[in-house]
């Protein structure tokens, strides 16, 4: 046996060295793929494992939370409940892990549920200790996202002032994160970081952050001029959705001049919520901007909005659209308009008159109120 | 590894050449390989870090969200439109259409859309901004369940003219470009658009996603009930190969946003750049591949600032083929798609202007996806030649082809190994251990079968003038088209599960 | 048979389900449910309900679809749309498909309970 291993080796040190690379990669990779596939197989009975404490851990605690949840209990089942519930979460090894399961099932159910059930869900979160596991990981780095996340969630609205510090946090996730959970929590009033935001809020945290205001009482916004003269132009674009999506009426100069933007999506939304606040006295400026313009969406905007502004005057402005306008996309919102005005008698007697074939198709499609 | 002759100094200094590229060669893909893996490791778990905390709801019932239309050509599908286009129905987001276009379908499947949807014609007034055949009507359902139905019957046109017609009907801002065989995961969509709101600085022009392997898997009124393996071989060594694709090879171009494929089976597009570019080209095989090259060089030349996005989950799930022969087919297109693409936007390649897509993925595509298995075919025959004639050192190269399949297994297992720990979708242990096996057998079997299939598309393309849809469309199938010299009626067979394939480049394979 | 109402639950969240339906039956209800749109309608063909609760966003059949397939079979039972979706256009179309109630998620168990109540003594006219 150690002759063949000598052997082996003297072959192996006669080698040349480019035999020798190549050979000690080959079965480097050999022992590699071996090594990872039983990693992977390791990984499995641990994730099966997890799985399964999973399973085990929702089915016994669901039917604890229901009871807490749903029913009048009084202190006393509160606390026996919560006792159940440690005791099932309870384990030497895993304990950590299992709370994070716990910690996701509250949070499901308190996604879903209002009212009472939504308070005593609170409750339970506090007591059983949750609200500190989360407030802990706020000051671990890795965890600052999910921390936040959690908190708000659950709306300890206590942990407010410890999340407001993150709201212009270099990371862009954990100040969005932050954001949200600002509004969530403090409303209105938590709002104020957005008068001096230098970063860009994404579409998604606009449409984050105005989702948690819709929930608002309805109550005047007053620091809303801010984000409107705002340099940044996703705080102007978010000012004008909160102002149509809550009916903010009060900034309505402010409005009036966004209507000339020079970003276009800006002008666009501008435009847009003009039209959903039925702001009427805005549509001398809307002529202007439509003949100043040379981008279609703009113009394609103001004909929208003429549909529910306009009166007589946009009647014959969209007509006469409609019989001169080239562009199609142009001639169509503008029958559309028409046609939101009211004033199908127009388009029907434009039809009759077959002044273009273009324009009778698109008046047919608008006609056909099965579209 | 060679045998210096001085009587013959000549060949050998050209043995000597030819085995220093090709050594050269391979360890070069080797590296580049390992270097989108680890790419794509990082950012499939930063990806899945940042979202395993996304609440979709915000999105799902804002009044502000984006509009998108949802395009699916149909072609001969009878036998699946109705489940197929109540899986589209049921997808989740606030608003959206489903623009189905029969593209002159010669079964039923309009007449059967007709009856379950209680469809009717309406006076709609198609705008041609992207030409296409001749639309002859366009339905709305009576029901108002389905408000958001809309269904193009037109002549036939092939794909990319089906998906120009749905365009020009659409309203939304974005378009969703499916297979309409495909099964698409519920979220799919709230997913694919997230990037486009999530993007601050830059143009997001379109996002791609994941494509994975449906065979064998349960499904259940058209929704994913069950993911298994693949029972037959054929479709495990497509299940590496797609993982490898998506998982390492794609997520890691689109970190470094030089993606030059969209996959035809799943992608969102902003539709007024779509529609600026051209829209798709209906006179190439690989419609796809071309439209996303062609979006980037127009945003490129018209100095927009923009960026193609890329959601490492798994989002579509598609069947492949299960025979050798329809594979060959399939692949063999894929072949002539890419290389037609490739030629037509040849200005791309180490052209500065472009940016990361001339420097990097246009040069990639070329020497790995198009010019690999022509160069692997090569010397493979060289050395066949080489050791016929004696000339060269057998047992360097044994040891050397043994490194090159390490390598490749290894690479697979890694591959699974990353699947384990971000997606883990195969979650029975034998099925693991099939893919496992199947891997030890891909470099042997499947391999040299895709390198056969390539070296026949570049033949068909080259010198058999198959350039189009043209000959292989599905009209096509009745006379053999221009060019085609007889032997061409087998491979222009109507292939049912061929028409409509999802591209995936075997990036990484 | 017994004088309690009885109700279903559509919804394909499991543990949305369970809740449900222990707090329902809490309530003194006979309480079933139903994954999908499909399970109720077969649930509904075999069995006489006097309230169906049902969520929208649903693989398949769509909580949409369920209600006016179940009013164009002129199935008596209120249907109770509970769903995540909470804007306009979802509660126009549900009304106009023949939906009585709409709440949106998060929602009040209580007030659940209160709206049932309501709809079972409008149905008893």
């Amino acid at each position: 046996m150690s002759r063949f291993f000598t052997e082996t080796y003297y072959f192996l040190v006669a080698l040349e060295p480019r035999y020798k690379i190549v050979l000690f990669l080959v079965i480097s990779l050999l022992i590699l793929a071996a090594a990872m596939i039983v990693i992977v197989l390791r990984e499995r009975s641990r994730k099966n494992s997890v799985e399964n404490r999973e399973r085990r851990i929702s089915r016994n605690v669901e039917p604890i939370i229901q009871e807490i949840v749903f029913s009048e209990s009084d202190g006393g089942e509160f606390k026996d409940a919560i006792k159940k519930i440690n005791r099932i979460v309870d384990s030497a090894l895993y304990r950590k892990s299992n709370m994070a399961i716990l910690n996701e099932l509250i949070l499901y159910y308190h996604r879903n549920l209002g009212g009472e059930a939504f308070n005593r869900l609170e409750m339970l979160y506090r007591e059983i200790g949750l609200k500190q596991i989360a407030l802990d990981n706020l000051r671990i780095g890795e965890w600052h996202i999910k921390a936040i996340n959690d908190l708000s969630t659950m709306r300890m609205g206590e942990s407010l002032f410890d999340i407001l510090q993150y709201t212009d946090y270099e990371n862009q996730n954990v100040r969005y994160e932050a954001q949200y959970a600002a509004v969530k929590l403090g409303g209105k009033k938590a709002m104020g970081f957005l008068d001096d935001l230098d970063t860009p809020m994404s579409e998604w945290q606009q449409i984050r952050l105005l989702d948690q205001s819709l929930k608002f009482e309805y109550e005047l916004i007053d620091r809303m001029g801010k984000w409107l003269r705002s340099d940044n132009n996703s705080v102007v674009v978010f000012g004008l959705m909160i102002m149509r999506n809550l009916n903010q009426y009060h900034e309505k100069g402010e409005l009036r001049k966004l209507l000339y933007h020079k970003d276009e999506k800006v002008q666009e939304k501008a435009i847009d919520t003009a039209r959903e606040l039925a702001y009427a006295e805005c549509l001398e400026n809307l002529y202007e901007v439509y003949e100043l313009t040379k981008k279609i969406r703009i113009k394609k905007q103001i004909l929208c909005a003429m549909g529910d502004l306009g009166g007589s005057k946009e009647v014959g402005f969209l007509r006469e659209t409609i019989a001169r306008e080239k562009e199609y996309d142009l001639v169509f919102e503008a029958a559309q308009s028409l046609k939101r005005l009211g004033r199908r008698d127009v388009l029907v007697s434009y039809k009759e008159q077959e002044l273009s074939e273009k324009g009778e198709s698109i008046v047919k499609h608008i006609l056909d109120d099965r579209i | 590894m060679i045998e210096f002759d001085n009587q013959n100094s000549f060949i050998d200094v050209l043995i000597y050449v030819f085995f220093f590229v090709t050594y050269g060669y391979t360890v070069f893909v080797m590296v580049s390989y390992l270097v989108l893996g680890i790419l794509s490791v990082v950012q499939a778990r930063k990806y899945l870090r940042r979202n395993s905390y996304t609440d979709y709801l915000n999105i799902l019932q804002s009044p502000e969200a984006p509009t998108v239309s949802i395009l699916a050509p149909a072609y001969n599908e009878e036998a699946s439109i109705i489940e197929n286009v109540r899986s589209l129905l049921s997808i989740r987001y606030p608003n959206f259409e489903v623009i189905v276009v029969n593209d002159g379908s010669r079964d039923r499947s309009l007449i059967k859309l007709i009856e379950e949807y209680h469809l009717e014609r309406v006076d709609f007034a198609v705008n041609y901004t992207l030409a296409t055949k001749n639309v002859k009507a366009v339905y709305k359902s009576k029901n108002p369940a389905y408000n958001n139905l809309v269904v193009v019957d037109k002549e036939n046109g092939g794909k990319s003219d089906a998906l120009n017609a749905a365009i020009n009907v659409s309203t939304g801002e974005y378009t969703l470009n499916i297979d309409v065989d495909c099964i698409l995961e519920e979220d799919c969509l709230l997913k694919l658009m997230k990037p486009f709101l999530e993007e601050t600085e830059k143009n997001m022009i379109a996002t791609g996603g994941v494509v994975r392997i449906a065979n064998n898997c349960k499904i259940d009124k058209g929704r994913i009930t069950e993911i298994n393996v693949p029972n037959k071989l054929l479709s495990q060594f497509q299940t590496l190969e797609y993982l490898r694709s998506f998982l390492l090879g794609r997520v890691a171009w689109g970190s470094l946003d030089g993606l030059l494929l969209i996959s035809g089976a799943l992608g969102v597009f902003q539709k007024e750049l779509v529609i600026a570019c051209g829209g798709y080209d209906d006179d190439t095989i690989g419609e796809d591949m071309e439209l996303t090259v062609r979006m980037r060089r127009y945003a490129r030349e018209k100095d927009i600032d923009y960026v193609v996005g890329f959601v490492p989950d798994p989002l579509c799930w598609t069947e492949v083929p299960e025979s050798w022969a329809v594979l060959r087919r399939q692949r063999n297109r894929w072949t002539r798609g890419a290389l037609e693409t490739l030629l037509a936007h040849k200005r791309l390649f180490l052209n500065p202007y472009y940016g990361k897509i001339g420097m990097i993925s246009y040069p990639y595509w070329l020497l790995f996806e198009w010019l690999a298995p022509l160069i692997e075919a090569f010397g493979i025959l060289l050395l066949v030649l080489f050791s016929l004639l004696g000339v060269i050192n057998i047992s360097f190269l044994y040891l050397f082809i043994a490194l090159i399949y390490g390598y490749t297994v290894s690479f697979t297992i890694a591959t699974l190994y990353i699947e384990e720990i971000t997606f883990f979708h195969y979650k029975k242990r034998r099925q693991l251990l099939r893919l496992v096996l199947a891997g030890l057998l891909e470099p042997l079997i499947f391999h040299p079968f895709l390198v056969y299939c390539s070296v026949t598309g570049n033949w068909d393309y080259f010198f058999e003038g198959k350039k189009a849809w043209g000959s292989m469309k599905r009209v096509g199938f009745k006379k053999p088209s221009n060019g085609s010299k007889g032997r061409k009626i087998t491979i222009s067979k109507p292939s049912p599960s061929s028409k409509n394939q999802v591209r995936s480049s075997p990036a990484g394979a | 048979m017994s004088d309690r109402a009885k109700i279903l639950i559509v919804d394909d969240e499991p543990l949305i389900r369970d809740a449900l339906a222990f707090k329902l039956t809490k309530d003194g209800y006979d309480v079933d449910t139903a994954e999908d749109g499909e399970k109720a309608i077969q649930k509904i063909e075999s069995d006489e309900y006097q309230i169906i609760i049902s969520d929208i966003m649903m693989p398949f059949i769509s909580g949409f679809e369920l209600v006016k397939i179940l009013k164009e079979r002129g199935t008596d039972a209120p249907v109770l749309m509970l769903t995540s979706l909470n804007s306009e256009t979802a509660v126009l179309k549900a009304f106009d498909l023949g939906a009585d109630d709409f709440m949106t998620k998060p929602f009040s168990p209580n007030e659940l309970s209160v709206r049932i109540k309501k709809l079972l003594k409008n149905a008893k006219k």
